[in-house]
């Protein structure tokens, strides 16, 4: 069944006491009206003191020597009208061009208020303008304010019909500019100003999280709202060599995995779940290896439950009831305990790591986090920082991070600092030699190397992008004319 | 690819390269988005949506158009500008110093 909720309820409310729309020109700067949908024809903004009317600011519109009302013009947004009188204040800066008749048509200065009613068909929406109108000629003294005042007419007071107001300045002859000020119109705001400003409308809304069903992505479930890709559209690829903290050949396809995360919010922007695929694409080496991620900063009790690892029983594994990994400071998830046991080999060295041997299916893990919607454990999808490693060889205190990445807990410290790391200085899982990682991860769904091919004869940008800082080149990996030499890459 | 060609450094391996200490090897950055608020006349909610040049969304949410928002999200570093659309309402905006500001004004 469907619900069916206003988006703008204030509106609906304000109907009820008498709202009304006012136009003081006191945010300085005409553009914010425009924001709300007032519109400006040859009218302008000014703090000119001897063009102010009340306030710091006030309207100014160019000299009057048009009878046409679409010459020089304000109208406001879409309304409901109410009862009693649209008022607003009018002087002119002058006295030229005075003293005819409207009737005469020469020589005067005037204020047209007229009405303009819905059409969807219309430019903006707006259709005909309604014979019921006002005229009002300024008087002597000009340059004195004149309070101007027009009863809303009968056939449209209180109507449930959406129409704008417009206030038109014309006149004969000279050189006069009209200030205009204070401008009130008894009615109920109903323009949206993220729909074109056009008139409101009632949405679909049928788990009323406030959050239409066009643009829910779970419409019917009001406890999640958005699905917040990484990438957006493509897998993203990482890439580890794990003979850390030695450097390796560098081939980086002792394990590739290509993942996509999905950050499920609701309507208050709060992190639901995530839902994480994780698929092996490539082993390319003896060790025999698993992989995880943790939240950096996130407490584990943040967490309710995961599903969805592909993990068995390994020794060094110890889950606690929320399925994140026991004894762990932050929250961490261990997505595969064993790589190999998921893509056993079918001959040849490595797992789709050299060109021409047998190809195996990837696997994939499709790993489901929940959190918690405890009042005060709320978390922001942007709080979510995902440190994601490979565990060497079933030594859980062996594990390999993205370059300036930290560790988890369950990381030995003894590694660190021996061979070529760096991260007994505070270079987390970076050379002594170079800064060079052990780990990459790229957004996007790229070719590997075949086995023992060197990373930079694969990607020939690759070197440019890292000494240049990541200033240049920054697409180095996608496949577009001179980044890439295909005979080092892995075919099957 | 010719020989010479400025955009290869020749070096023979991976351990060759040579990068400062700073350099984090990330492809993805992170951007702060900072919405400024609009005094409104009402009530004005709608999806505020993140996108690449190409339409492709990184971040959503429910937004009040009277109400300031700022937050991270995570982009491909080889993404120099974003679009931020509310109903109707879309800019294309430069990344600078790792941040987009945007207002709902008529441009």
């Amino acid at each position: 069944m469907k619900n069916f909720f206003l988006v703008i309820l204030i509106g609906l409310s304000l109907n009820t006491i008498n709202a009304q729309l006012l136009l003081t020109c006191e945010s300085g700067d005409r553009a914010v009206e425009q924001a709300n949908c007032w519109g400006f024809g040859a009218v302008t903004y000014t703090n000119s003191s001897s063009q102010i009317i009340t306030g710091k600011y006030s309207a100014r519109g160019n000299s009057l020597t048009n009878s046409s009302p679409s010459a020089c013009w304000i109208k406001t947004p879409w309304l409901k009208p109410g009862s009693g009188a649209i008022t607003l204040k009018v002087k002119l800066e002058n006295t030229s061009g005075t003293g005819g008749t409207i009737k005469s048509g020469l020589n005067y200065k005037a204020v047209r208020i007229r009405f303009i009613s819905y059409d969807p068909k219309g430019s903006y929406g707006e259709g005909a303008i309604l014979s019921d109108s006002f005229s009002y000629q300024m008087v002597s003294p000009y340059t004195t304010v004149q309070n101007i005042s027009y009863k809303i007419p009968a056939s449209i007071e209180n109507a449930n019909n959406a129409y704008k107001v417009m206030i038109s300045f014309i006149g004969n002859g000279g050189s006069n500019r009209p200030n205009i000020d204070d401008i009130i119109i008894p009615g109920t705001y109903w323009s949206d100003p993220s729909n074109n400003c056009l008139p409101q409308k009632f949405i679909e809304d049928a788990d009323g999280d406030g959050v239409q069903d066009k643009d829910d992505a779970y419409p019917k479930d009001p406890t999640k709202a958005y699905n917040n890709y990484f990438p957006s559209k493509t897998f993203g690829t990482l890439m580890f060599e794990d003979l850390w903290p030695s450097l390796g050949d560098y081939d980086f396809n002792d394990l590739v995995l290509g993942y996509k995360i999905n950050k499920v919010t609701n309507a208050a922007n709060n992190l639901v779940e995530i839902q994480a695929k994780y698929y092996i694409r490539a082993i390319g080496a003896a060790n025999i290896n698993g992989f995880g991620f943790q939240f950096d900063n996130l407490d584990p009790s943040y967490i309710t439950e995961v599903s969805g690892v592909k993990t068995e029983k390994a020794e060094w594994l110890n889950l606690d009831k929320n399925g994140t990994e026991l004894d762990q400071k932050y929250a961490n998830i261990i997505v595969f305990d064993n790589v190999n046991r998921l893509m056993p080999n079918q001959g040849g060295s490595g797992i789709n790591a050299t060109s021409g041997t047998p190809f195996v299916n990837p696997d994939t893990a499709f790993v489901t986090i929940k959190f918690s919607a405890e009042k005060g454990k709320e978390i922001k999808p942007s709080d979510i920082v995902i440190n994601p490693y490979l565990i060497v060889n079933q030594d859980r205190g062996k594990e390999i991070h993205l370059p300036g990445n930290k560790p988890s807990s369950k990381a030995s410290e003894k590694f660190f600092g021996q061979s070529q790391d760096n991260s007994d200085k505070g270079e987390y899982y970076k050379s002594k030699d170079g800064n060079l990682p052990w780990a990459l991860d790229v957004p996007d769904n790229i070719p590997y190397m075949n086995e023992r091919e060197d990373f930079i004869k694969g990607y020939l940008r690759f070197t440019k992008w890292a000494e240049s800082n990541g200033k240049e080149y920054t697409n180095w990996y996608e496949n577009s004319e001179g980044n890439i030499n295909s005979s080092a890459i892995y075919k099957h | 690819m010719s020989v010479g060609d400025p955009s290869i450094t020749p070096v023979n391996s991976f351990k060759e390269i040579k990068t400062s200490t700073n350099f984090d090897w990330k492809t993805s950055t992170s951007v702060l988005i900072n919405i400024t608020p609009l005094p409104t006349l009402s009530n004005i909610t709608n999806t505020l949506l993140i996108k690449t040049e190409n339409g492709d969304v990184v971040f959503s949410k429910l937004q009040t158009m009277s109400e300031a928002f700022s937050g991270e999200v995570l982009v491909p570093t080889k993404i120099t500008k974003l679009v931020v659309s509310f109903g109707s309402i879309s800019k294309t905006l430069d990344i600078e110093n790792n941040q987009i500001n945007f207002n709902y004004l008529v441009q």
